[in-house]
């Protein structure tokens, strides 16, 4: 049963030895392959396997370097695979920021959401009617539900000898009037039977007839028919009265209006402001409500809800309260959360020939901007180096004051993102872009991530970022950092001041007058601040340097700041 | 001569059955139970996700083509007829979409620099045995590159999914022998390349 290689042969460099059992060492040993025992010979042999039990197999192994050092290189590679796939899935989820549980859980949240789209919405009860409806006919106010326990009860009555099933009625209208009959005369009957027996007759008669009322929405769609079996005003009345007054009352129930109201009209209201802030809030929360997964047709909700959200501001009041409110509810609403997510993922790049923004795009940005969630954020970042259009979409959701926190973190990283792929610099063209109109919480915060930076390309940014300032608040800071060691921060703190308002410059023209605040002089004269054109007029400046010292870039700001060192050593 | 006879060479395999939680969760989700769903795929995630990336470089790409993978299982799990398990299942949606890109990719990578990120942990001691691991995983994505679809595929579900050639066959829908054949060749192919390097 010899039929191995000699291994112990002297493998030439090119070409190693070869075993004809190797392969069937390694599906048996490595891939615990035990077909070996049902094989068919003949089938195999031309596959590499010969004839082989498990004990010649293995007596085989130990003889054989060949085999031995083909499944230890092959071990090692399995190994090598599988830290390799390891750490790829590692690497990828540490990247998004969030555990393979997380990531996971959103997939699975989208997938469902992203199937249950296909999938016709089924008749349900939510209170929205999630399309436009076709349907002229009105809606029978008395259901079918009504129907079934006002027979039921009129059984347990035995009330009639024969009461016709429910299905037996073809026209809907003779069903509801038999119903409104059949109620009137179950009232006088249950009147006639607890009279005298209950102190208080109405309570025992409403009780009678609860039926089976469970909750609110059950309440409401019952209404129709147990509204005319109130017994403080039934037991007055003659069964003919019950009976007009029941068909009355199923006709000319009125049902909420959002029970008839589409997304896109709830959608309307909630941007209506001549509404007032309930009438809004309450259209809000219907759409909310549909917005969840299961509901019929949630995606086109979410996009409702979506376009009504971006339309809302912060001009007033009842805007703010409104909006904070439904970004509140997003923070929680996954279903919302996700989609925002996909609208972003699956924005076109920008060199694509259909890459216009749709408003339903643009309304998923402004509201993932202001949602402020770390997933989003992530993705937003995404977007944006796809397509850099969305940069003044994203720019503009700020500068409505309603995201809570990390603002200025996602401006920073935008503009980051940007500098990275090429679309822009650091200039202060560039600061005013992203930051020029921003809340003035935002400059506050550019201090702390301008202390905390340990990148000089961000700290100059952050610098820049704090000249669209609209006050002095980072008016101190800018001084500090223009006596910087490092000359590039040092510039752009001074170019970032030029930037600031002249009510805010004026303060320091005391300091301006410091023999070594050549910086500071450079900055107001750029800034055009009057009390700085005596120290121009002493340099005799020609029209391309004043052009410079105007418009220049700030690459060349340390040549303009030279002029104002040389002037005062010139002075001196 | 010849010994028992493998009815199975060269036709279908007889593919692993689903469990019986498996059963019980499909159960449920035929009566449109969500959480049911969800656990019922949640333990594959991570498979799916570490063989999207052998099929993808651009991560994004293989987010991708999990998703799809899983909107896939979502509106097919009314039809899943429970012959093969879960898992098996899972994987052929992904292998059969991986060979289709068109079918799932919405456009082109945009890799960019910023798309890139670099772990601040490079340098210092580890740097050099960081470099060789580097370089050796470098040495086998470009051999495993070189395979074909099929012997990718076997071979990554053998290693790393540790599946046995009857389930592989289930996802390759090809015959055991070949499926085992598919991971004897691509191993052969992937340590020829490596040559010297895997020994080290």
């Amino acid at each position: 049963m010899s039929n191995s290689r000699d291994s112990s042969q002297q493998p030439s460099p090119q070409q190693r030895p070869v075993c004809t059992r190797t392969n069937a060492v390694l599906a048996v040993h490595l891939d615990g392959d035990l077909a070996y025992e049902t094989f068919d010979q003949e089938a195999y042999e031309p596959l590499g396997y010969g004839f082989v039990s498990n004990d010649s197999l293995h007596s085989h192994l130990r003889e054989c370097t060949t085999c031995q050092l083909a499944l230890d290189r092959a071990r090692r590679l399995d190994a090598e695979l599988a830290t390799m796939a390891g750490r790829d899935v590692a690497d990828q989820v540490a990247t998004i920021g969030c555990s393979l549980e997380q990531l996971g859980e959103r997939w699975l949240e989208c997938a469902a959401m992203v199937a249950t789209e296909h999938v016709p919405a089924r008749a349900n009860a939510t209170t929205i009617n999630s399309t436009p409806s076709t349907n002229t006919q009105p809606e029978d106010p008395i259901r079918a539900e009504d129907l079934d326990q006002i027979f039921e009860r009129a059984n347990q009555l035995r009330l009639g000898a024969q009461l016709p099933s429910r299905n037996a009625g073809a026209h809907t209208g003779r069903m509801i009037a038999f119903a409104g009959l059949l109620a009137a005369c179950l009232v006088t009957s249950i009147c006639i039977a607890t009279l005298g027996t209950t102190t208080e007759h109405g309570q025992s008669t409403q009780q009678t007839l609860a039926l089976n009322r469970t909750d609110e929405h059950q309440t409401h769609r019952k209404s129709s028919a147990a509204a005319v079996l109130a017994p403080t005003v039934t037991a007055k009345l003659s069964p003919s009265q019950l009976l007009t007054r029941s068909i009355h009352s199923a006709r000319n129930q009125k049902r909420p209006q959002q029970d008839r109201l589409v997304p896109e009209d709830l959608s309307l209201r909630v941007r209506n402001r001549d509404l007032g802030l309930p009438e809004r809030l309450a259209a809000a929360s219907s759409l909310l409500r549909a917005t969840h997964f299961g509901s019929s047709n949630a995606r086109h909700a979410t996009d409702q809800l979506l376009l009504a959200l971006a339309s809302c501001g912060d001009l007033n009041q009842a805007d703010i309260t409104l909006h904070a409110q439904l970004l509140d509810e997003i923070r929680n609403n996954n279903s919302v959360l996700t989609r925002l997510e996909n609208q972003l993922s699956s924005l076109p790049p920008r060199n694509r020939a259909h890459s216009k923004l749709s408003h339903q795009t643009l309304a998923a940005i402004i509201v993932a901007t202001r949602v402020g969630n770390t997933r989003l954020d992530l993705a937003i970042r995404r977007a944006l180096r796809r397509n850099n259009a969305i940069a003044e979409v994203i720019a503009g959701a700020l500068r409505c004051s309603m995201r809570v926190n990390g603002s200025t973190q996602l401006l920073l990283n935008c503009w980051n993102d940007q500098v990275a792929t090429g679309s822009q610099e650091n200039t202060a063209r560039w600061a005013t872009f992203w930051f020029r109109g921003q809340d003035i919480t935002n400059f506050a915060m550019l201090a702390q991530a301008h202390n905390r930076s340990h990148s000089a390309p961000e700290r100059v940014r952050c610098l820049l970022a704090m000249g669209c300032a609209p006050d002095d608040s980072t008016l101190q800071l800018l001084l500090a950092q223009m006596a910087s060691p490092r000359r590039v921060e040092a510039c752009a703190a001074a170019y970032g001041l030029a930037a600031l308002p002249h009510r805010v410059l004026k303060q320091l023209l005391p300091k301006s007058k410091s023999q070594n605040a050549y910086l500071l002089r450079a900055a107001l004269a750029r800034a055009g601040m009057p009390e700085a054109e005596q120290w121009i007029q002493a340099l005799a400046l020609r029209k391309p340097q004043m052009d410079l010292l105007r418009t220049g870039p700030i690459t060349r700001f340390p040549e303009i700041a030279s002029w104002f060192r040389n002037a005062r050593l010139t002075t001196d | 001569m010849k010994r028992t006879m493998d009815t199975s060479l060269g036709k279908q395999p007889r593919p692993t059955a689903v469990t019986h939680q498996e059963r019980a969760w499909l159960a449920r989700c035929r009566q449109g139970d969500q959480a049911a769903c969800q656990s019922l795929l949640r333990p594959h995630l991570s498979g799916l996700l570490a063989l999207a990336r052998r099929y993808c470089r651009d991560p994004h790409w293989a987010e991708d083509l999990v998703q799809e993978t899983l909107i896939r299982a979502f509106k097919g799990l009314h039809n899943f007829r429970a012959e093969s398990s879960v898992r098996t299942w899972l994987f052929r949606i992904l292998v059969r979409l991986a060979y289709e890109p068109a079918r799932w990719q919405r456009s082109m990578p945009a890799t960019s620099i910023g798309d890139i990120d670099i772990p601040d942990n490079y340098g210092g001691n580890r740097a050099e045995q960081d470099a060789i691991a580097r370089e050796l995983k470098d040495r086998i994505d470009e051999a495993m590159e070189r395979l074909t679809h099929r012997q990718r595929t076997a071979l990554h579900l053998r290693a790393v999914e540790g599946m046995d050639y009857a389930t592989i066959s289930g996802v390759l829908n090809c015959s055991t022998t070949a499926a085992r054949m598919h991971v004897l060749e691509a191993r052969r192919k992937v340590l020829a390349r490596l040559k010297e390097h895997i020994d080290s």
